[in-house]
């Protein structure tokens, strides 16, 4: 105990001090309770400060503890998602942790692995040509010095002598400045080996496919391209024939039948023409036209179009209002494809009631609105969203009761769209629906000729449709005629009992009375016999009938405002007889010998009595190999040349002409004649040595126009 | 210049009579138990003994006097310069927003060419050190040295004071400004507690109040670390001071004390910022390093200085560590005082904050260090 009083404890000594007592020397008994007071502190300080130490480590352990298990999870998650075999071992070589991929190469537990030397357990070699070396020393020299490297070529041997392949990392790891070990990175070489033979596999399919895809897409198109010249060709007979009908003498009747037989033949190629057209649209592709047209009977015709199919029962009427321009700037084409297409569905959807087609300014945006109104079955909301959407029909069962594609209102909407407009829809079930769509259209320079003014005739109209007599009436007035309205018999035998009128228009499908019968009691009236009769008529009307009660005047409803205003003119004795509509280039004759290359023998028949009206001397080559032929033997004046034909297309054809023209001299002008108005087929025209180009079906007016350009007229005129 | 060191005892007084030595470049330090702004007898008693002198001081977590550590005393350092210039500055801190302009505002009254050190006590509770340092180091420069603390009161944190013309006044910050090339200015801070624990993130604080770390409240941290000891709070959250660093490689940890709680807003405010986004980690006490931080400090403080000259040493010592050290507090005194000039009178106090220039030279406000500033004149 001596040694113990040599040396107390700091604290003691100090507490002695401070009560002025030392160890040889007792304090008095003040500083003996001091001495004790400040004894009993240090004891309880230095509880506290254990208390304070333990409770600091117990919990920092706690915390430590939560954080380590959240790094090792953290590691385990980053481990299982490296693919990699990653092997963390110290400056020692000893493994330190290593992950699943590791192990695996390694051939080992992980848990057996860590603890003990890498190199010990496996070999590395290096692959080189031909000789395989242990690498275990070069790398426990670079693992000693903190080195990094790495051997792309590198084989695992285990000690069962089972090798893998593998790439190698050694990188070392820091902490701070010292290099406290290295992390070993293994990826497996067969594996990638594996991956590569399956990607290169992959690769091949991904041919095959693309090359599939390619062909069918060749296919598809070799389709189209077939599908157009197999339907195109006799719609061209069709067409012709019907022009060459047009041409003999017919009665006005007659005529509008063929006419509009026609038209009808001529929608049906515009459509198909909408239909490739579409694939166009869809690419964006489509350009439109910006030319000058008439806009009255493009609207007109539309709407004509279905006279024949609507549904009996249904008045399809057709307003263009008086301050619309008779010309205007646009895509005729465009148009009048949205136009049909709003009106044929229309037709479709609507079994009775009217369907009103209006061209009418909207003042206030200077632009033109379109409108299609009909009382058909309408759409609900629903249907109504999503109808501009291709190959979407009403419902399932539309395309079943009515046919169609379902492209139809995608097209309109997209050259609606096109055309600076937005095709909308307005829809009640029950009630019926109305497109509508505003373009701003330019006028065009020219003005349609004018309608000659009917000033002072007074015309009774009998219509049961408020519709119709509103249209009429506001076409009559427009000419500064006297209109009085009935909506029937009875009406308008109280307006002829009332007043003297020069015509009355008289509806033949009305309830109760029909028009025939109603002119048969105008007629039995002495009153009203040298009043000027003209039925409207529609599919349906019994002409012999009205004929019978003397009714020589019909107009075909859907009414056109040119015709209205000729009937008028003819029946009350204004112009001579009702005329004919006969084309002005029938009067137009050229001189000259045309070779027709065509293969298709309609259309031979058809371009030949064209031609041969034109004045022309002509000859039949029936592909293009006879073509070349002929022409080396004859100097033709100009050669119509078909594009598309079996042997020898006319593109080759008149490459073969060229060909030998540079030799023998001259210069024969080529027409080409293609079913495509597409810009890439002219250019291939031209680029064949062609010099012009005729769109099918060639009307003979089209055809004189462009003959016009090549050959003199008989009259000497260009 | 001379030195007397007297202190004041309620059961026996002073313990000698005042030196006759009042003058404008005299003065005089006090430091005291907080309850003397009650019983403020021995405080006018001093004052009026040195009517034309320098008299400052502040109230105290323990005095120290000599290698003495007391309380409920009042502990007196008399300097008596010879050919150097004193000035005193005074500033009102209504809120510790006020810091700042409050030290700029001491900084403009005391700047000078010859101003060579700064020793500022502040109150201790409504005052944002560090602000206080910033505005001070802002109007009289980098170069000269501010040291000093934030007052104390025990460990209650209730109230604590600064001595002015009007007596012991709370919300005020002093400062003396020595002048002249005879002075020199000494200055060593050592801490010697150890970072233990994981390192967390400051997410949520405002100025010197911290609500989360790591997303939690901090209070609640501090709670289960104290365990038993947590209804010692706030004291006992001076246990485990709060190191604080830039999330940056290589910045240099500021240690933090607390120095209140707000079980309401589950807040703790402490004597400086709480920059959010900065690393937090707990530290706690060693002891041995507390000693050997004291000694470390009075190297740094008499380097410069002259061993043959009589050295005032104002020591300011952190609660934090009085609390830790608690019988063994005077160690560190005695070991401050082994480490100094032989001719050394050492007065000082247990503060709420220490004050000094970091290491790299620059002013801060600092907790649980030992800091002693060391004043000569040639």
């Amino acid at each position: 105990m001596e040694g113990e009083l040599d040396s107390l404890h700091p604290l003691l000594a100090r507490q002695l001090r401070r009560t002025d007592a030392a160890v040889d020397r007792p304090p008095d008994l003040a500083g003996w309770q001091e001495l004790l007071r400040r004894v009993s502190r240090s004891y309880r300080a230095a509880e506290d400060d254990r208390y304070t130490l333990e409770r600091a480590m117990e919990v920092s352990s706690g915390e430590l503890h939560d954080l380590n298990r959240a790094l090792l999870a953290e590691r385990d998650k980053l481990h299982a998602v490296v693919s990699d075999g990653l092997c963390l071992i110290d400056s020692e070589g000893v493994v330190q942790s290593v992950n699943r991929e590791a192990a695996r190469l390694l051939g080992v537990r992980a848990a057996a692995m860590v603890g003990s030397r890498l190199l010990g357990r496996v070999r590395v070699e290096v692959e080189t040509s031909g000789s395989s070396r242990s690498a275990n020393p070069a790398i426990e020299a670079m693992l000693a010095a903190g080195e990094a490297w790495t051997e792309e070529r590198a084989v695992l041997v285990h000690a069962s002598g089972f090798r893998i392949p593998v790439s190698l990392a050694l990188n070392p790891v820091q902490v701070g400045q010292t290099v406290v070990g290295s992390m070993v990175a293994l990826r497996d070489r067969s594996q990638q080996r594996d991956a590569e033979r399956r990607l290169l596999h992959a690769n091949e399919e991904l041919q095959r496919a693309r090359d599939h895809a390619w062909s069918a897409n060749e296919a598809k198109s070799r389709f189209l391209a077939t599908m157009s010249h197999e339907i195109r060709t006799p719609m061209h007979g069709v067409l012709g024939t019907l022009a060459l009908l047009l041409e003999s003498s017919l009665d006005s009747q007659q005529f509008e039948l063929a006419a509009t037989a026609s038209r009808s033949a001529e929608r049906l190629l515009a459509i198909l023409n909408d239909v490739l057209d579409f694939s166009k649209i869809e690419a964006g592709k489509l350009s439109l036209e910006e030319l000058e047209f008439e806009l009255r009977p493009e609207v007109e015709a539309s709407v004509a179009l279905y006279s024949e199919s609507k549904q009996v029962g249904v008045d399809l009427c057709c307003f263009v209002a008086d301050d619309v321009p008779d010309f205007v700037v646009g895509d005729s084409l465009r148009l009048r494809q949205v136009l049909t297409n709003l009106v044929g569905n229309a037709v479709k959807f609507t079994s009775q009631g009217q369907i009103v087609v209006r061209v009418e300014r909207v003042p206030a945006a200077g632009r033109v609105r379109f409108s299609v109104e009909d009382s058909g079955a309408g759409m609900s909301e629903t249907v109504q969203q999503s109808i501009f959407e291709a190959f979407t029909q009403a419902d399932g069962s539309t395309t079943r009761r009515y046919g169609g594609t379902g492209l139809g209102l995608a097209i309109c909407r997209d050259l609606t769209a096109l055309m600076g407009g937005e095709l909308r829809v307005h829809s009640q079930e029950g009630v019926g629906t109305t497109f509508w769509f505003d373009l701003e259209l330019a006028a065009g320079a020219q003005n349609a000729a004018s309608f000659d003014s009917l000033e002072g005739l007074r015309v009774l109209v009998v219509d049961d449709i408020a519709v119709n007599r509103q249209i009429l009436d506001d076409y009559l007035r427009a000419w500064n005629c006297t209109v009085v309205g009935a909506a029937g018999a009875t009406e308008a035998e109280a307006a002829l009992a009332r007043s003297v009128f020069d015509v009355a228009l008289i509806d033949f499908m009305m309830p109760e009375v029909n028009g025939v019968e109603l002119a048969r009691r105008i007629r039995a009236d002495a009153r009203s016999k040298s009043m000027a009769l003209v039925m409207l008529s529609s599919a349906n009307t019994d002409r012999e009938a009205a004929r019978r009660v003397g009714i020589t005047t019909l107009l075909s409803k859907p009414i056109s405002q040119r015709a209205l205003h000729d009937a008028l003119r003819t029946v009350t004795g204004l112009a001579g007889t009702v005329e004919r509509v006969t084309p002005q280039s029938a009067d137009v004759r050229f001189t000259g010998r045309v070779l027709l290359v065509e293969d298709n023998q309609v259309n031979q028949r058809v371009a030949a009595a064209i031609l041969q009206k034109l004045g022309l001397e002509v000859d039949i080559a029936a592909d293009g190999a006879d073509g070349v032929m002929q022409s080396a033997r004859v100097d033709y004046d100009l050669i119509l040349m078909d594009c598309h034909m079996p042997n020898l297309d006319g593109f080759e054809a008149t490459r073969r002409i060229r060909s030998r023209e540079s030799h023998s001299g001259g210069r024969v002008p080529v027409v080409a004649m293609t079913a495509s108005a597409m810009v890439e087929d002219r250019r291939r025209c031209l680029e064949a040595g062609m010099d012009d180009h005729l769109p099918k079906p060639a009307t003979k007016a089209a055809i004189a126009e462009v003959i016009g350009r090549w050959l003199r007229r008989e009259d000497g005129g260009e | 210049m001379q030195v007397h060191s007297l202190y004041y005892a309620p059961a026996m007084g002073w313990s000698a009579a005042f030196p006759p030595v009042d003058g404008p470049r005299t003065l005089v330090l006090v430091f005291g138990a907080s309850d003397f702004a009650e019983r403020d007898e021995p405080l006018r008693e001093l004052r009026a003994a040195f009517p034309t002198s320098i008299v400052t001081g502040c109230s105290s977590s323990g005095e120290i006097q000599g290698d003495r550590v007391q309380d409920g005393s009042l502990a007196v350092a008399v300097a008596v310069f010879e050919g150097s210039g004193l000035r005193l500055a005074g500033a009102r801190v209504g809120v510790a927003e006020d810091s700042c302009a409050a030290g700029a505002s001491l900084g403009a009254q005391l700047v000078a060419e010859d101003l060579r050190g700064v020793l500022v006590f502040s109150d201790g509770l409504s005052v944002n050190g560090s602000e206080l340092v910033r505005g001070i180091v802002g109007a009289v420069g980098e170069r000269v040295p501010v040291t000093g603390g934030l007052a104390g009161d025990g460990d209650r944190f209730q109230r604590t004071w600064v001595l002015t013309a009007d007596g012991p006044v709370s919300g005020h910050v002093a400062a003396v400004g020595l002048y002249g090339p005879r002075v020199r200015f000494g200055h060593g801070s050592r801490g010697g507690w150890d970072l233990f624990g994981p390192e967390r993130l400051i997410t949520r604080a405002e100025g010197n109040v911290l609500y989360e770390l790591d997303g939690k409240p901090a209070l609640a941290l501090y709670k289960e670390y104290l365990g038993d000891r947590a209804a010692g709070l706030p004291a006992t959250a001076l246990l485990f001071p709060l190191a604080i660093h830039p999330d940056e490689a290589g910045a240099e940890p500021i240690v933090r004390t607390v120095l209140g709680v707000d079980e309401a807003a589950q807040s703790m405010t402490f004597a400086g910022d709480l920059p959010t986004g900065w690393r937090a980690q707990l530290m706690k006490a060693n002891f041995d390093r507390l000693i050997e931080g004291a000694a470390a400090a009075a190297d740094l403080a008499r380097r410069g200085e002259r061993d043959d000259l009589v050295t005032l040493a104002v020591a300011v010592s952190c609660v934090g560590r009085r609390l830790v050290l608690a019988e063994r507090a005077e160690e560190e005194v005695e070991a401050a005082l082994e480490g100094l000039p032989p001719q050394t009178a050492q007065v000082g106090f247990y503060s709420y904050g220490e004050i000094s220039p970091h290491v790299d030279g620059s002013c801060r406000l600092h907790n649980q260090t030992m800091t002693l500033t060391t004043i000569q004149e040639d």
